[in-house]
């Protein structure tokens, strides 16, 4: 067993969503630019690579992409190549952003990076329990 | 459904409610102009509130996301009342009979769709940190 593999993923975890707070908090300081665009970072085959690819054991089973999408499409997909995109099209005032939204997904972005921390965090402590024979070492 | 989509669907509220409460401050702040663009004195503006579909999340949330829906500014409507007809004869806009058309705004009305959106405001941030609080909960869970 590769005990080490899954602190990479979830290191990429923590770096995509640590970069995507960059993208985020630009949105919000753009929040009074004329003509601005809403960015977003996006993430998807990165996430499978970084998750590895999950077999499926049954026809019936979900995958990510809801009842009928893949369970993980398995590309080795570059855990760096996030991209950047065009989240909403411009409004009345020829600005991108809604100030709500754009808070809340910083926020939410946050929760998520620290469910990561967090579970990174239980992992290193497994790991440390299993090095020192189970705490008594 | 996760806590992510509430934090949507309680952002968009939050949205509305600030459009609301900057239409308010229009119709406050325009309660005596008589020109306009589009002739004739200002209309009171309100905005008309409308659902929205939620963004698949995908996944097993997909089927439950349908159930929540967004709020979504769908547009701004001008108060069809007649304006208010004031006497002042001096007054360049005054009709032949001395009669001054002043916009259909009632203060008091204002007022209370201020407070009412102030306070919707207050709720949706109260929820947001709620929800924000769960999720950080549930994060502490099994230790």
């Amino acid at each position: 067993m590769k005990i080490f593999d899954e602190l990479s993923g979830l290191e990429t975890h923590a770096d995509y969503h640590l970069a995507r707070h960059g993208v985020l908090a630009s949105n919000l300081s753009h929040a009074q630019t004329p003509g601005y665009v809403a960015k977003d970072l996006v993430f998807d085959e990165a996430m499978t690579s970084a998750e590895g690819v999950l077999a499926r054991s049954d026809e019936a089973h979900f995958g990510p992409g809801g009842p009928t999408g893949a369970v993980g499409s398995g590309n080795p997909a570059d855990p760096e190549g996030f991209s950047v995109v065009d989240i909403e099209t411009a409004r009345f005032d020829q600005n991108g952003v809604r100030l709500e939204k754009a808070m809340a997904q910083v926020s939410a972005n946050r929760l998520r990076y620290e469910a990561g921390i967090e579970i990174t965090r239980r992992r290193l402590a497994l790991l440390r329990y299993a090095a020192t024979d189970g705490g008594v070492g | 459904m996760n806590f992510f989509s509430a934090m949507e669907v309680i952002a968009s509220g939050l949205g509305a409610e600030r459009v609301r409460m900057n239409l308010t401050a229009s119709n406050l702040a325009n309660a005596n102009t008589t020109r306009t663009a589009e002739g004739g004195p200002y209309k009171r503006r309100d905005p008309v509130f409308t659902t929205a579909q939620l963004d698949p999340h995908g996944g097993f949330d997909g089927p439950l996301d349908d159930a929540v829906k967004l709020v979504e500014v769908s547009d701004v409507v001008a108060d069809p009342d007649p304006p208010r007809r004031e006497y002042d004869p001096t007054h360049p806009d005054a009709d032949g009979q001395g009669y001054v058309a002043k916009p259909n705004i009632n203060l008091v009305e204002e007022m209370v769709n201020m407070i009412t959106a102030s306070r919707a405001y207050e709720s949706g941030v109260t929820a947001m940190r709620s929800v924000v609080e769960m999720a950080r909960k549930s994060m502490t869970l099994g230790q």
